[in-house]
């Protein structure tokens, strides 16, 4: 493949870096909105009052009824 | 073993003050239990059918008569048959099953419209039987993991379309203000498929690309299949299940969006590792090494992740059907990737490629990562859509145990004999009738360890379909959403 | 990460990376390839630039007639799942050793396909040169019939559903297969073996599948 060829990939090329940019710049933005902050209580985002922190909530079967 | 402290429990600012809009898990369980069982059940009927197509194919690898006499049995429509039934049959019905179910609960609603998702599943399981008689019958399209031919794939894209709509209007309109870590994969997973779907369809089987650009739309494709759509789905239930069970949150939230990013940004240009030494130009094939070199990054991160937040509760990890099968399928993602990562190398490639050593790394994958954590989700969903337990605690054993044998003893025997097969291949003086009836005996290892897996997948089934429709002697639970208090000492 | 638009974006933007990067990109490089031939020569107006010799056969060449049949017959039975079709090049593994072919296979071999059928497994031996060997239209018949009669100890499944048994009705067919004596594969006495049409289809394109020219990318050493 000679130089010809990959000059008719220069559009596709720079259209390529500037997805890439686009989406370094999303996470650039989130992250000076403040998404990333306080990721303790995120990650807490899962338990309920059902199902709360600090209960483990599976086991196996027993077999006799109680 | 620890229970909750009943003195002290953790501030959630997320359970509590806008309680007035956030459902009971109970009520979203219910709405979304009809849905959930269809995809189940469908999932594990062809998880069966595929197993059935599995086992005759592993004996005809090295049994080249068994079965040869009828062209519908034919080996090359079989393997298509395998693995179309695995992938979109299993696979995809696992994933509708528990991605969706997870979807709901973390947006913390009961559904809508599931009757649309019932209509959906049925489209995919007519298409998808459709597909596989054409394979049969030699209407399969010969592309490697698209092989169902034209005439019932339309009915797979509508079916899909109705699928991923739905689950991004769960998102869209979901109560609560944060956004976990399972819903971006889930989501990610739902809208990446069908851009891969379509593409390949276009540009392969419907408006054929001119030559090889085929081949790098195939492997692109295929590729992503694995590592966009079941990959963030397997994550997302790791992500969830892992610290729902032990109570505890993800040990690193912030390790947790590195991982996806880098997974999204990286993932998608692996593909191409299917094609190295191949008649495409070169840049293309290295890009595809950098990209599955890079995958490293998300693995470790993940891996870390995973590890940090069960580390000091294996107990409590063994004694949870739920754990026992995440946590084996989260250490073989770690296991998988890395090894994928060295096969991308052109010098470990020169040796693996086209040999048997790739199908084990396909099923390591496929099986030991993703099936494994599927089961898990499967384990941990079902008493909470029927609010009964499982049956029996012996059949899940029985199901961990041939699963955990058979998957591992599949992988080391194709990675062995595959090795093999693939030096022996570089050496021109060594016959090739050689090389072939050297792989005959990793090949019968092979099957064996396919009987193991259909102990695995029967006990499984067993178990579920008693679960479903025995419901007078199975204990009905108490409590809104939980099995019964767990006891000291845990059961096992 | 709560903003459904952005994280949209940045899931569509991940994907959207590598579609252009490697599927468009080899669209534009790739999708305008056309047949050549074997060598060029310097354009008489501009000696700077290479152009195709005036007269001389372009390849690869558009396979037509029965050998195309065959490539749906090849498709139908998934003979890529055991069969590869291109041959690296030489200082990567072992294929021109082995006599799988002159020379590795390049892009511009596989534009003339409607499907393009590299294959990723070798079960069996590639097949990219397979009718450059010396493997006559006979032996096809016999190996794809019972590969133990050709190949003892191969894996491959028979395709004997391909092939009819009849009673020989006065003189045995010119088409019949030639067992070799005394075979324990061969019919019962009075008993011929004759191809199908599929099957006769299906060998056509196997002798079809030659990488027998050169290209001026890939030239013959």
């Amino acid at each position: 493949m000679d130089a010809q060829n990959y000059l008719d990939l220069l559009p596709i090329i720079l259209l390529g870096v500037a997805f890439f940019a686009a989406a370094v710049g999303a996470l650039y933005w989130c992250a000076k909105r403040g998404q990333f902050r306080d990721f303790n209580a995120q990650a807490s985002v899962i338990f309920t009052e059902e199902e709360p922190e600090g209960e483990v909530s599976d086991t196996f079967p027993t077999k006799k009824k109680r | 073993m620890s229970t909750s402290p009943s003195n002290s429990p953790k501030e959630n600012p997320y359970s509590s003050a806008s309680a007035k809009v956030r459902a009971e898990l109970s009520e979203i369980d219910a709405s979304i239990r009809t849905a959930a069982l269809f995809f189940v059940t469908s999932a594990i009927v062809w998880l069966l059918i595929g197993t059935v197509f599995a086992l005759l194919v592993a004996f005809k690898a090295h049994e080249p008569n068994f079965a040869s006499t009828y062209e519908f049995l034919t080996f090359g429509r079989v393997r298509s048959a395998h693995l179309n039934a695995m992938a979109l049959g299993w696979t995809s019905n696992v994933i509708f099953a528990v991605g969706l179910w997870i979807m709901a609960r973390l947006s913390r609603f009961p559904i809508n419209h599931g009757g649309m998702l019932l209509i959906a599943g049925f489209f995919w399981n007519i298409g998808l039987t459709l597909g596989i008689y054409g394979i049969l019958f030699g209407d399969l399209t010969s592309v490697e993991w698209l092989e169902i031919p034209h005439y019932a794939t339309p009915l797979l894209a509508i079916s899909y379309t109705m699928i991923g709509v739905w689950g991004i209007m769960a998102f869209r309109f979901r109560k609560g203000d944060h956004v976990y870590v399972s819903q971006w994969y889930i989501l990610a997973a739902l809208f990446w498929f069908p851009w891969l779907y379509v593409v390949a369809q276009l540009m392969i089987i419907w408006f054929p690309a001119r030559g090889v650009v085929q081949s790098v739309t195939n492997w692109w494709f295929a590729h992503n299949f694995l590592g966009l759509w079941m990959t963030p789905m397997a994550l997302a239930t790791a992500y969830y299940l892992i610290p729902k069970v032990l109570g505890r949150p993800i040990y690193s939230y912030y390790l947790s969006v590195l991982g996806f990013w880098s997974l999204a940004i990286f993932y998608n240009w692996a593909g191409m590792h299917h094609l190295i030494g191949g008649p495409i130009p070169v840049w293309i094939i290295s890009a595809g090494i950098v990209g599955s070199v890079m995958m490293v990054v998300p693995v470790i991160v993940v891996g870390i992740n995973h590890h940090m937040s069960v580390v000091g509760f294996h107990k409590e990890v063994w004694h949870s059907p739920t754990l026992r099968f995440i946590v084996f399928g989260a250490i073989s993602y770690t296991l998988v990737s890395l090894l994928g990562s060295a096969m991308a190398l052109r010098s470990v490639n020169e040796i693996t490629h086209f040999t048997h050593f790739t199908v084990g790394h396909a099923h390591h994958g496929v099986y030991a990562f993703f099936t494994m954590i599927m089961f898990g989700g499967v384990y941990y969903m079902m008493p909470r859509l029927l609010k009964r337990e499982w049956p029996s605690a012996a059949l899940i054993k029985l199901h961990f145990w041939g699963s955990a044998i058979g998957i591992t003893l599949m992988v080391v025997a194709l990675q062995t004999g595959g090795w093999i097969q693939g030096m022996q291949m570089n050496n021109p003086d060594i016959l090739f009738l050689d090389i072939v009836q050297g792989t005959i005996p990793w090949l019968k290892a092979r099957s064996v360890s396919g009987l193991f897996l259909t102990v695995g997948h029967f006990a499984f089934a067993i178990n579920f379909f008693w679960m479903l429709f025995a419901a007078g002697s199975v204990r009905a639970k108490e409590g809104p959403t939980l099995l019964a208090k767990i006891k000291e000492g845990g059961v096992a | 990460m709560k903003n459904l638009p952005l994280l949209f974006c940045g899931i569509f933007f991940a994907l959207a990376f590598s579609f252009t990067g490697l599927i468009l990109s080899s669209h534009i490089q790739l999708g305008s390839l056309t047949p050549s031939t074997e060598t060029m020569t310097p354009s008489e107006l501009d000696p700077s630039v290479m152009v195709m010799v005036e007269g001389e056969t372009r390849f690869p060449q558009q396979a037509v007639g029965i050998a195309q049949q065959g490539k749906d017959v090849y498709i139908s039975m998934g003979c890529i799942y055991c069969h590869s079709q291109h041959v690296r090049r030489a200082d990567f593994g072992a294929d021109i050793a082995r006599g799988w072919g002159p020379r590795q296979t390049v892009a511009r071999d596989y534009v003339t396909q409607a499907r393009v059928l590299l294959g990723t497994m070798r079960t069996g031996p590639d097949l990219a040169h397979v009718g450059g060997r010396p493997l006559n239209a006979d032996w096809h018949h016999l190996h794809l019939f019972n590969p133990q009669i050709t190949s003892k100890g191969s894996t491959m499944p028979p395709y004997a559903f391909l092939y009819d048994t009849q009673v020989i009705d006065g003189a045995p067919s010119a088409d019949a297969l030639q067992f070799p004596p005394g075979s324990e594969y061969g019919p019962e006495e009075g008993y011929e073996v004759v191809p199908t049409r599929r099957a006769v289809a299906l060998v056509e394109y196997l002798l079809s599948l030659k990488i027998n020219y050169s290209l001026p990318e890939a030239p013959i050493q």
